[in-house]
C-alpha cells in the first residue's frame, strides 16, 4: 500500500540538550590556579635571585617569562574554548576514543605554531645570547601546549594531577633557575625555569596519555569538525584571552611602557595588576563550589523536566528554581569576594610599600583590585551563557571587554598618571554589565530557546 | 540540496502554457518562458505519489505501472513524495517513455530549512492562528488564503526556518498548548508539532509540474499537496485509494514505540493509545478529509473502500469503484511446476513488513507442518524495506524450528512463482484489492486470505452472477495463525476442491478483473477531465 506515514523513529531523547556544559567552568577556573601559582614563582624568583641577577638581566628574565605567558594565552585563546567543547561534546557521546588522537593533534599543532611564531621572535630579537634564544623559544612552546593540556586534564576533571604538576614543576623550575642561573647567568635562569615548566607539561601529558589511550584512529577530521561547527567559540576565547592582557600590552607600548633590552617592553602597570589578579582567589573557589553545589543540579532538573514529559507549567517552574538559585549564588558571591577586595584596597598603601611599589602603582592597584573582582564577575557570566549555548552572547562580551580594555586604558593614559588604572574596570563592569543582560534575556526567553532553538535534524555528533 | 534538484534551469520550461496570470503571480508574467515552452509540452496527467512508484515495489506501484504502460498516448508526470530527504531512491520500475517529467522530493530529514529572507508579516500569522483555532471543527476553509500567503508560487514562500525556529510560531505552538493540552508533556507537543509541520511546510514549497489534471493515488501528504496544487492552479484533481490510507496510518501509529504514549488521566488504567498517537491519527484523518473534500472525483477498487470514504466524509457523488485489473491470459498461459509427491508448496507474495503480517504466516505454517509433512513455504517479496521486521521473521521461524522448510526469497518475477506453488496466502491486517490474489487466481491457485479489504468479494464473488462461479479460496480471521493454517491444511487434504477453486478463480478474474476494463475506465476520465478543465477557473 502507497504511503510513508511517518516513518521516522525520532526519540525526543536527552542526547538533544546539554550534558557538556560544565566543561566550560572548569576550563576557565582551573586555568586560572596555575596561571596565579606560575606568578608566585615568577615573584619568589626575582625575590631569591636579587643578589645574583642584576637588575636589567633580571628584567630581560622577566620580560621572557610574562611575555610566554601572556602571548601564548592570547595564541591558544581560541583553541581552548573550541577544544573544551569538542572534548564536553565527545565525552558526552562516550567517544572517549577520539581524546587521545585530539590531544596529540592539538598539542601538534600547537608546538608547531609556537615554534613558529617563538622562533621568529627570540630568534630575531636583539640583545639575547643562543641559550636565551633557545630557552625563550621553548618555554613559549612548553606554555602554549600546557594551556591545552590543562584543558585535557579539565575534561579528566583530574584536578589532583594538575595541582600536584604545577607545585613539583615550580619548584624545579625554582631550583633550576637557581642552580643553572648561578652558574650559567641570565641564560641559566631561563633554562632552569624551562626544565620545570617543561617538566610541568610533560607529567600532564603522561597522564593524559594514561588517561585517554589512543585508539589509533586518525582523529584530526573530529577536531576540525568542531572548529567548523563553534568558530564563535574561537572568537570568544579568543577575544576574553586578548582582552585579558591588551590593557598591559597598551601600556607597554605607550610612553608610560618603558623597553627592556630592544623587543622587551614593560611598565609599572603590571605589578599591581598581577597582585589584583591574586585577589580573585576566593571568587573562583566560591564560584566553582557554589556552582557545582547548587546552580547545576537545578539546571540538570530543569533538562530533566523538559526531557522526561513535563508539562510547561513544570518547565516554567524548574527554570524559575534555576534563576532564583544563580541569583543567590551571585548574592553570596558578591558577599564573599567583597569584603576581600575592600579590605586589599584599604591596605593597598602597606602592600605596595611592602613590593617597592610608588604612589602611582598605589592607585593603579586599588583600580585593579576592582577590575578583577568585576573581571571575575564577567568571567562567570560568559560561562553561564555558555551553559545556556549562548555562544554568541559571549563573543560579544569578550569582544566588548576587549574593546573596551584597550580603548579605555588608552584614555586614561591621555588623561594622565592620576587616571592610570581605570580603564581595566570600567572595561569590566561593561563586560559584566553586557553578560548580565543577556543572561537576564536568556533566562527571559528560555523555554523558546530549549525548545525552538534545537537543531530539527538529529546531531551527528563525533561519531557520525 | 533542494528537494529533487528543483533549481535547475530549464525546469519550468512547461509553465505558463494554461497558467493563469491571477493564480501564479510571479510565474505567468516572466518573460521568456513561452519561447521554451513551445519546445516541451505540457504533461496531460500529473500522478502525485507517496512512497510508492517507481521507487518502492508493491500493488499500488505495480497498478500504477500497468496504467502508465496501458495508457501511452497521455503525458505523465510523476510528483514522488519519499519519507526522508536526501538522495534520490533506486528505482525499482523502468519508467516508460510517456512519463514526461519525475520529481522525488522528501519529507523528513534532510538539510535544515535555510534561513529566511523577509520574514513573515504579523497578518499572517494572526491568520495562521485563525486557522487553528477553526480547524477542530474541521473548518479548513481559511486553507486557500493561508496558501496564497505561504506559496505565492511553487519554489517560493518561507522556507520552513520561522516555523521551526521563528518567535512568532513559538507564540503559537505555545499558546495552542495552554488552551488545548496544558497537562500533557510539552516536549513531545512540541515535537509532535514540529514533525507534522515541517513536511506540511516542505510540500508548500514544492514545485509541482504543470499538468491539464492531477491525480494522487493515496490522501496523506500526497493528497494535500494534490489540494494544495488544485487550489492553486485550478486544475481539476482525482484522488485514487486501494487502501484506506488514514486507516492504515491509525495501525502504525497504534504500533509505533516512538510516539509517548500518555495518558489523558495520569495512573489510570484507561486503555488506549494516548494523547499523542491521537493527534497523530486525528492528523491524517484531517488530511484525507481535506483530500475528499476537493478531489473532483474519488475512486477507489472495492466497495468497502468507498464505504470508508462515505465515512469519513466524501461527497457518494464523487465516489466510484474501478476495480483492479490483470492481464488474466498472461497468468492463465503460465504451465503448472507440479509437486513432488506429498509436497505442498505454500506462497505468501508480498512485502516482508509488519502490515502484512508475515509472522501469522510463518506461525501458521508452523501449524501446517505438524498436519502435512511435507510443507514448504516460501516467502517472496522485497527484504529491504523494514530489515528489522525481517529479522524478527527470520528469528520466529527458527524459534519455531520450521527454518529449514522456509525460504526468504526476496523479490522475484510473480510469473515464475505461481507455477511453483500449491496454495497462496494471504495474512494482511490491511488491504485494498490485492493484485497477488488476482494473479494468483488467473494462475489458478486457490487463495487463502485474511478477511480485509477486498478479500472476501475476491475470492466468493461481489454481485450473484460472481457469487455463482463458485468460491476461488477461503477466507480466514485476522492474525489468526489456527484458522489460517486450518484453511491450509483443508486444501492441502483436498486436491480437487483446490482445482475446483482454481478453476473459479480464473473465471472470475477474467471476468471481472481485466486488465483492459480498467485502463478503459481511466482513459475515460483522463480524457473527460483534462477537457473539462481548460479554461475554466477553479
Amino acid at each position: 500500500m502507497a504511503g510513508i506515514g511517518f516513518r521516522l523513529k525520532r526519540l525526543i531523547a536527552e542526547e538533544s540538550y546539554g550534558g557538556w556544559l560544565r566543561a566550560h567552568l572548569y576550563g576557565a577556573v582551573v586555568s586560572s590556579g596555575p596561571w596565579l601559582l606560575s606568578v608566585f614563582t615568577l615573584a619568589a624568583l626575582a625575590l631569591l635571585s636579587r643578589e645574583t641577577l642584576r637588575s636589567p638581566a633580571l628584567e630581560i628574565f622577566r620580560s621572557t617569562v610574562i611575555y610566554c605567558y601572556t602571548f601564548s594565552l592570547i595564541t591558544t585563546g581560541g583553541v581552548q574554548m573550541v577544544v573544551t567543547r569538542h572534548l564536553a561534546d565527545a565525552l558526552y557521546l562516550g567517544d572517549e576514543s577520539v581524546l587521545a588522537g585530539s590531544f596529540r593533534w592539538t598539542i601538534g599543532a600547537t608546538a608547531l605554531g609556537h615554534l613558529a611564531l617563538g622562533g621568529a621572535f627570540f630568534g630575531l630579537a636583539p640583545g639575547l645570547s643562543p641559550v636565551e634564544r633557545i630557552a625563550a623559544v621553548l618555554l613559549f612552546v612548553v606554555v602554549g601546549c600546557t594551556w591545552i593540556a590543562m584543558i585535557f586534564l579539565g575534561a579528566a576533571q583530574d584536578y589532583a594531577s594538575v595541582i600536584l604538576a604545577f607545585f613539583v614543576g615550580n619548584a624545579v623550575s625554582l631550583a633550576g633557575a637557581l642552580l643553572l642561573g648561578g652558574s650559567g647567568g641570565p641564560g641559566g635562569y631561563l633554562a632552569g625555569f624551562v626544565l620545570g615548566q617543561a617538566a610541568i607539561f610533560f607529567v600532564l601529558a603522561a597522564r593524559i596519555e594514561r588517561e585517554f589511550p589512543a585508539a589509533g584512529r586518525p582523529e584530526g577530521r573530529f577536531l576540525l569538525r568542531s572548529f567548523r561547527r563553534y568558530p564563535d567559540l574561537v572568537a570568544a576565547g579568543l577575544f576574553y584571552n586578548a582582552a585579558i592582557a591588551v590593557d598591559r600590552i597598551v601600556f607597554w607600548i605607550s610612553p608610560a611602557g618603558f623597553g627592556v633590552g630592544s623587543w622587551f617592553y614593560a611598565s609599572r602597570y603590571d605589578a599591581p595588576l598581577f597582585l589584583a589578579y591574586v585577589s580573585v582567589v576566593p571568587s573562583l573557589a566560591f564560584f566553582l563550589v557554589s556552582i557545582e553545589t547548587g546552580f547545576y543540579d537545578r539546571y540538570r532538573q530543569y533538562y530533566g523536566v523538559v526531557t522526561k514529559h513535563g508539562t510547561l507549567r513544570q518547565v516554567l517552574e524548574a527554570k524559575r528554581v534555576m534563576a532564583l538559585t544563580l541569583r543567590d549564588s551571585l548574592g553570596r558571591l558578591l558577599l564573599v569576594q567583597g569584603p576581600v577586595t575592600l579590605s586589599l584596597m584599604i591596605g593597598a598603601p602597606w602592600t605596595a610599600a611592602a613590593m617597592g611599589m610608588g604612589r602611582i602603582q598605589v592607585g593603579i592597584l586599588r583600580a585593579a583590585l576592582v577590575g578583577a573582582a568585576l573581571h571575575a564577575l564577567a568571567l562567570f557570566g560568559i560561562i553561564v551563557l555558555l551553559y545556556f549555548d549562548r555562544r554568541r552572547a559571549a563573543v560579544e562580551v569578550a569582544l566588548l571587554f576587549l574593546a573596551g580594555n584597550a580603548g579605555l586604558t588608552a584614555v586614561t593614559l591621555w588623561l594622565g598618571p592620576g587616571f592610570y588604572g581605570f580603564g581595566y574596570p570600567v572595561a569590566a563592569l561593561c563586560a559584566c554589565a553586557w553578560a548580565y543582560r543577556r543572561l537576564e534575556a536568556t533566562f527571559e526567553n528560555l523555554e523558546y530557546l530549549t525548545f525552538a532553538s534545537q537543531p530539527m535534524s538529529p546531531d551527528p555528533g563525533l561519531a557520525a | 540540496m533542494s528537494p529533487g534538484g528543483a533549481k535547475r534551469p530549464g525546469r519550468d520550461a512547461e509553465s505558463s502554457t494554461f497558467k493563469r496570470a491571477d493564480q501564479s503571480p510571479g510565474g505567468a508574467k516572466r518573460p521568456g518562458r513561452d519561447a521554451e515552452s513551445s519546445t516541451f509540452k505540457r504533461p496531460d496527467v500529473c500522478l502525485i505519489l507517496e512512497g510508492t512508484y517507481p521507487y518502492v515495489t508493491g500493488g499500488v506501484s505495480a497498478w500504477i505501472h500497468q496504467l502508465l504502460t496501458a495508457l501511452p498516448g497521455i503525458r505523465f508526470a510523476i510528483f514522488h513524495i519519499s519519507a526522508t530527504a536526501g538522495e534520490e531512491p533506486e528505482r525499482r520500475y523502468r519508467l516508460p517513455p510517456n512519463v514526461v517529467r519525475l520529481v522525488n522530493v522528501g519529507i523528513h530529514g534532510g538539510d535544515e530549512p535555510p534561513a529566511p529572507g523577509d520574514p513573515l508579516p504579523a497578518a499572517v500569522w494572526e491568520r495562521v492562528r485563525a486557522f487553528h483555532d477553526r480547524s477542530p471543527k474541521d473548518d479548513l476553509s481559511g486553507l486557500g488564503e493561508l496558501l496564497e500567503h505561504f506559496s505565492p508560487a511553487p519554489g517560493r514562500g518561507p522556507s520552513g526556518h520561522e516555523f521551526l525556529y521563528g518567535k512568532p510560531a513559538w507564540q503559537i505552538v505555545r499558546a495552542l498548548y495552554e488552551e488545548r493540552a496544558p497537562e500533557m508533556s510539552f516536549v513531545d507537543y512540541f515535537w509532535t508539532w514540529r514533525f507534522t509541520h515541517l513536511p506540511i511546510i516542505r510540500l508548500l514549497r514544492a514545485e509541482v509540474p504543470e499538468a491539464a489534471v492531477y491525480h494522487t493515488v493515496s490522501t496523506g501528504w500526497a493528497g494535500l499537496l494534490a489540494t494544495m496544487t488544485r487550489a492553486r492552479t485550478g486544475r481539476p484533481m482525482l484522488l485514487t485509494e486501494h487502501g484506506i490510507y488514514a486507516r492504515e496510518r491509525r495501525i502504525e501509529i497504534d504500533q509505533a514505540e516512538w510516539i509517548y504514549v500518555q495518558r489523558q488521566v495520569p495512573m489510570s488504567l484507561q486503555l488506549g493509545p494516548g494523547f499523542f498517537k491521537d493527534l497523530w491519527a486525528r492528523l491524517f484523518n484531517r488530511l484525507s478529509r481535506l483530500t475528499y473534500a476537493h478531489a473532483d472525483l474519488i475512486t477507489t477498487i472495492f466497495e468497502g473502500n468507498r464505504q470508508a470514504q462515505l465515512l469519513d466524509g466524501a461527497d457518494p457523488a464523487k465516489t466510484l469503484v474501478i476495480p483492479n485489473g490483470i492481464d488474466a491470459e498472461r497468468f492463465a498461459r503460465l504451465a503448472p511446476v507440479p509437486a513432488a509427491p506429498g509436497e505442498l508448496r505454500v506462497g505468501f507474495v508480498g512485502r516482508v513488513v509488519p502490515i502484512k503480517d508475515v509472522k501469522t504466516f510463518i506461525r501458521a505454517f508452523k501449524i501446517v507442518t505438524e498436519a502435512v509433512p511435507g510443507a514448504r513455504a516460501a516467502l517472496v517479496g522485497p527484504l529491504d524495506e523494514d530489515a528489522d521486521y525481517v529479522a524478527e521473521c527470520r528469528t520466529l521461524a527458527a524459534t519455531l524450528g520450521v527454518e529449514g522448510r522456509l525460504t526468504f526469497t526476496g523479490s522475484a518475477e510473480v510469473a515464475e512463482v505461481y507455477p511453483q506453488l500449491d496454495v497462496l496466502v494471504l495474512t494482511s491486517l490491511s488491504e485494498g484489492l490485492p493484485l497477488v490474489i488476482l494473479e494468483a487466481a488467473a494462475a489458478g491457485l486457490p487463495v487463502v486470505a485474511s478477511d480485509v479489504g477486498a478479500c472476501r468479494e475476491l475470492l466468493d464473488g461481489r454481485s450473484r452472477e460472481d457469487r455463482a462461479l463458485g468460491p476461488s479460496g477461503l477466507i480466514t480471521g485476522l492474525a489468526d495463525p489456527a484458522a489460517t493454517a486450518a484453511a491450509i491444511v483443508t486444501l492441502a487434504r483436498d486436491p480437487g476442491l483446490r482445482q475446483e477453486m482454481g478453476r473459479a478463480g480464473q473465471a472470475r478474474v477474467r471476468r471481472y478483473y481485466s486488465e483492459a476494463d480498467l485502463v478503459e475506465s481511466y482513459r475515460a476520465i483522463y480524457s473527460r477531465f483534462i477537457g473539462a478543465g481548460r479554461g475554466e477557473g477553479a
